[in-house]
Formats: structure tokens, C-alpha cells, sequence
């Protein structure tokens, strides 16, 4: 993983969890964030042979970089999750290849199909103006946005732009729509209300929601990641 | 434990040769002109784009679009040079080329913003992700190929630098540009087209990086140009076949790390510079042996 703090956490609690279950740690290694090249230490992950891969990614190129680096060396993970990057829709998508991206997971909050009103209207929005399907919309545009909308509301609700009004409102234990759900935040500035997923890229170009597989809107997991296709 | 020692080693001798690429245009700027192009990164990115560009605007194979690519950046190199470097003059020429190259880095950075987009890309061919089991390992065709042209390119700049007038011209230049003037070369035209040479090899480093990367976008310059520079002072300012080496032996040193301690691979990389400086200020060929050749 990367060492980068958004990239660590997922991947330390997925470890701890799929730990408790009895599955064995073969690789784990953190690398610069800044590094150039993933080669050497993807070529390490694909000597491990390990049958589940959770890489702390930070963006795109890493992942697609591992990613080239399995293909190169004729390995293909049965599960493969990524801290960051297949959330980035079409980015994503033209980097890797619609066929490799087929079986790629990443966690998040947010999917392009999140039903939920303002997140519709806002994709279809996005695809009338930028063009492309629901699922090349990168959470980056929910995200960005949603951070527009509880500024909006925070300045509606306190008359104003003082930096110290704000504050004080956004922790004051209010709770405040966005695009991807409720948002109240908890004394460390976390948002208390979120819901969190695991999202798959599956066949037709579609980003699914697949875990909890009991959540309302999960689709059926894509269990083994197909061979890489390119 | 000793199969992954020789993974290492071959990942880290094939990967070198992207760097070599990337590196030697770069130190040969420097062998001529004294001055450190800040700009090479973002030239760098510029030579994959222009790969990209005629890959998927044209389909046309990444290493014969250098056909296309090299002629195009040599001749960006060479108004570069004339454009920006040349009229540069006096004491404060260094550090001033230092300024412009990273303006010039700048301008080209938003240029490629302007006409790309921020999206990553990356380049796709066959041998990107193919790869032949020799030895028991997986060798990616792209690095192969790769490797082969930085040696080829390498021998190449030797060749033209101790085979011809023109690298006569050169060489005369890099010991001693005012002698170089009395005994009639044409100082200017040597740095332009000097200039335009180590621009142009830069877009098949660009190629090479565009190809093996993971994608790259406008920004991907950053991060490699202290690297770059790193490589070229190791291997000997000014040295093609020390860029070589150079990135040879620092691209294998942090695979090896990576085995063990991935969070300690950069810092490694800067810490062998230093070492090596230590024992060596000249670095693997610095310039002095160069220049006696």
C-alpha cells in the first residue's frame, strides 16, 4: 500500500477483518506514495501468488500500473480491491481497458447509481453536458460537489462567509443533505451518517454496487476476476 | 528468497533502461550548454503525448510513430534552444537557464492541459502486456524493447559525438567553448542542434515512460525530474553511457530495497547518490574522463 493517508486505512482494516476470518497474509509492504515506478514491488505481489489482492492506491496510474504489471507477468488475482482509482469512472476505464477493468473493486460512499434524487439529477446533468454513460462519472464529481452543497447550506444557514460561523454550525450536530447522502459530522470531522460499499466494475461497463451483498441496490459479486484481456 | 533477489536485479536492469532514455537527452544538454534543463520532465510527458496522440488518433505503432515523434521533438528542441537559451548571456546564465527551462516547463505543462485534459492516459500496444518466460521469468516485451533502444540509442549518440565532424563540433564545445569559437565552430549552431538531439531522444524516453507508467497525465513531470537528475550526476554530468549506468544501477538498487522495505526504496535512491558522490564527486564517468576519450 501506499503510504498515503487516505490509501492505509481501508486496507489495515481490511487485513485485520480478513485476518479474524483465517485468511493468510502473504505480502504486505507499504511503498512511497511518490513513486515512480510499481514494477519491482507488483512483480513481487505476482511471485506471492496471492489469491486476494488489496492494494492502498492513491489514483489511477498505480493501479493501472499493478494491474499492467500482473498482466506481464501472467497473474491474476481472484479478487482484486483498490483503495482508490476504479472510482474514477471513465479515467479509469480508458487507462486500463473496459476488459481489465471487469472484476476491479474499490470502496466508497459513493457509485454513480446510488439511488438517490439529487445524485440522479446530477448524472444525468453530468452526461448531458460532458457526455459518456452514468458509470464514467468519477465519484471525484459527487464528492466536489457535495462539498459545494454543505458550504451552501452552512452560509444559508449562518448568514455568511465568517470562517469562524462555520465551523462551529458544521459541528454543531446538525445534519445536511448532499448528493451522496445525509452529512453530519462527528468531532473529528468525520461524517458520522455515511454509508459505506464495495463497488465492482462488471460486464457492459457498469460500476456496480456489490458488498454488503444485502444492501439495498447490491448487485451479485463477480466472485473470480476474469484474465486480463488486453 | 533468491528468486525474487534475481526478479530484482531484472527488474531493476530493464526498468533502468526507460530511465537511460528519459536521462540521457538530459545529460547531454548539460555536456554542451552547462545548464540544467528543469524542463525535461514535462519533455518527457510531452513525448508520450505525442505518442498517444498518433497511437490513437492515427493507430499508428508506438515505436515507428518515433519516426514521427523524434524529427518533431528535435525540432522543438532546437527553437527551445533558440528561442529561450541562446539569447541568455553573462554571469547569471545558469541560474537564469534554470528559471527559463522550468517557465518553458510551465508553458508546455498548460499547453497540455489546454489540448489533453487532465485524464490519464496510457499507451496501449501489444508488447506492453505481453511478455516471453526466459529463465524462468516473465520478461515484458516493452522493457525488452526498451532496453535494446537505449543501448542502440546510447551507441548511436556515441557514434555521432566520436565519428563525426558534427561531434567533433561537440565535443570541442563541451571542453572549452571560447577555444571552440577561435578555431572556427559555429558555438551557436552546435548548442541549438545539441539542444534539438537531447529533446529529440527524449520523446522515445517519453514513449517509453507513457508505455510502462500507468498513465500519465500533464503533471506527471514532477516526479520525475529530481530522479532524472539524480541519474545524471551519479552516472557523471555530461555522460551518456554514465546516464546509463547510472539508471542501471539505481533502477536495480531500489528493486532490491523493495523486497524488503519498499517505504525506504526513494530514499535509498537519494542516499546511494550520495555515497557514491562521497567516494566519487565526478560520479561513475564524470567529465573529465569522458572528455579525454
Amino acid at each position: 500500500m501506499a503510504d498515503a493517508p487516505f490509501a492505509d486505512p481501508p486496507v489495515q482494516l481490511a487485513q485485520q477483518m480478513l485476518s479474524a476470518l483465517g485468511v493468510k497474509t502473504v505480502y504486505s509492504k507499504i511503498f512511497p506514495a511518490e513513486v515512480a515506478d510499481y514494477k519491482a514491488p507488483a512483480d513481487q505481489v505476482a511471485a506471492s501468488g496471492a489469491q486476494i489482492v488489496i492494494l492502498g492506491s492513491t489514483d489511477v496510474p498505480t493501479v493501472a500500473a499493478f494491474m499492467q504489471a500482473f498482466e506481464q507477468q501472467h497473474y491474476t488475482p481472484k479478487l482484486f480491491l483498490c483503495a482508490a482509482g476504479p472510482d474514477q469512472g471513465s479515467a479509469f476505464l480508458s487507462a486500463v481497458g473496459k476488459g481489465n477493468a471487469i472484476g476491479m473493486m474499490v470502496p466508497n460512499g459513493w457509485y454513480p447509481g446510488f439511488n438517490d434524487p439529487a445524485s440522479q439529477t446530477l448524472i444525468s446533468e453530468y452526461v448531458a453536458k460532458y457526455g459518456g454513460t452514468p458509470s464514467g462519472v468519477s465519484a471525484d464529481v459527487a464528492e466536489a460537489y457535495s462539498v459545494g452543497q454543505v458550504m451552501a447550506q452552512a452560509i444559508t444557514a449562518t448568514g455568511g462567509t465568517d470562517n469562524a460561523k462555520i465551523i462551529s454550525y458544521l459541528h454543531g450536530n446538525v445534519t445536511l443533505a448532499s448528493v451522496q447522502g445525509p452529512v453530519k459530522f462527528d468531532s473529528l470531522g468525520e461524517n458520522a451518517v455515511s454509508d459505506a460499499f464495495v463497488f465492482q466494475w462488471q460486464t457492459g461497463d457498469v460500476f456496480n454496487q456489490v458488498l454488503p451483498a444485502t444492501a439495498a441496490g447490491s448487485k451479485t459479486i463477480i466472485g473470480t476476476k476474469p484474465a486480463w484481456t488486453s | 528468497m533468491a528468486r525474487e533477489i534475481y526478479q530484482a536485479i531484472v527488474d531493476g536492469i530493464l526498468i533502468g533502461g526507460v530511465y537511460a532514455l528519459m536521462a540521457v537527452g538530459l545529460t547531454l544538454i548539460f555536456g554542451v550548454l552547462d545548464i540544467i534543463n528543469i524542463a525535461q520532465g514535462i519533455l518527457v510527458v510531452l513525448g508520450a503525448y505525442l505518442s498517444y496522440g498518433l497511437a490513437a488518433r492515427l493507430h499508428i505503432d508506438l515505436f515507428v510513430g518515433l519516426l514521427i515523434t523524434v524529427p518533431a521533438m528535435f525540432v522543438l528542441g532546437v527553437a527551445i534552444q533558440w528561442s529561450f537559451i541562446r539569447p541568455l548571456r553573462g554571469r547569471e546564465r545558469t541560474s537564469m537557464t534554470l528559471l527559463v527551462s522550468y517557465a518553458i516547463a510551465l508553458i508546455i505543462e498548460g499547453i497540455l492541459y489546454e489540448v489533453a485534459g487532465p485524464n490519464v492516459r496510457e499507451l496501449n500496444a501489444w508488447y506492453v502486456t505481453k511478455s516471453i518466460h526466459l529463465f524462468g521469468f516473465y520478461l515484458a516485451y516493452i522493457y525488452l524493447f526498451g532496453f535494446v533502444m537505449a543501448v542502440v540509442l546510447v551507441l548511436a549518440l556515441y557514434a555521432l559525438l566520436y565519428r563525426t565532424g558534427f561531434g567533433r563540433s561537440v565535443r570541442a564545445t563541451m571542453q572549452d567553448e571560447t577555444a571552440a569559437r577561435l578555431i572556427g565552430i559555429d558555438t551557436n549552431r552546435v548548442a541549438a542542434l545539441t539542444f534539438g538531439i537531447g529533446v529529440a531522444v527524449t520523446a522515445a524516453g517519453g514513449m517509453m515512460f507513457g508505455a510502462t507508467n500507468g498513465g500519465f497525465n500533464p503533471n506527471s513531470g514532477y516526479d520525475l525530474i529530481s530522479r532524472l537528475l539524480a541519474i545524471i550526476i551519479l552516472g557523471g554530468l555530461g555522460s551518456i553511457g554514465g546516464a546509463l549506468a547510472a539508471s542501471v544501477f539505481m533502477l536495480t538498487l531500489q528493486s532490491l530495497v523493495d523486497i524488503w522495505q519498499p517505504q525506504w526504496a526513494t530514499a535509498v535512491f537519494y542516499a546511494a547518490l550520495v555515497l557514491v558522490l562521497l567516494v566519487r564527486p565526478t560520479g561513475f564517468f564524470g567529465r573529465a574522463p569522458v572528455r579525454a576519450q
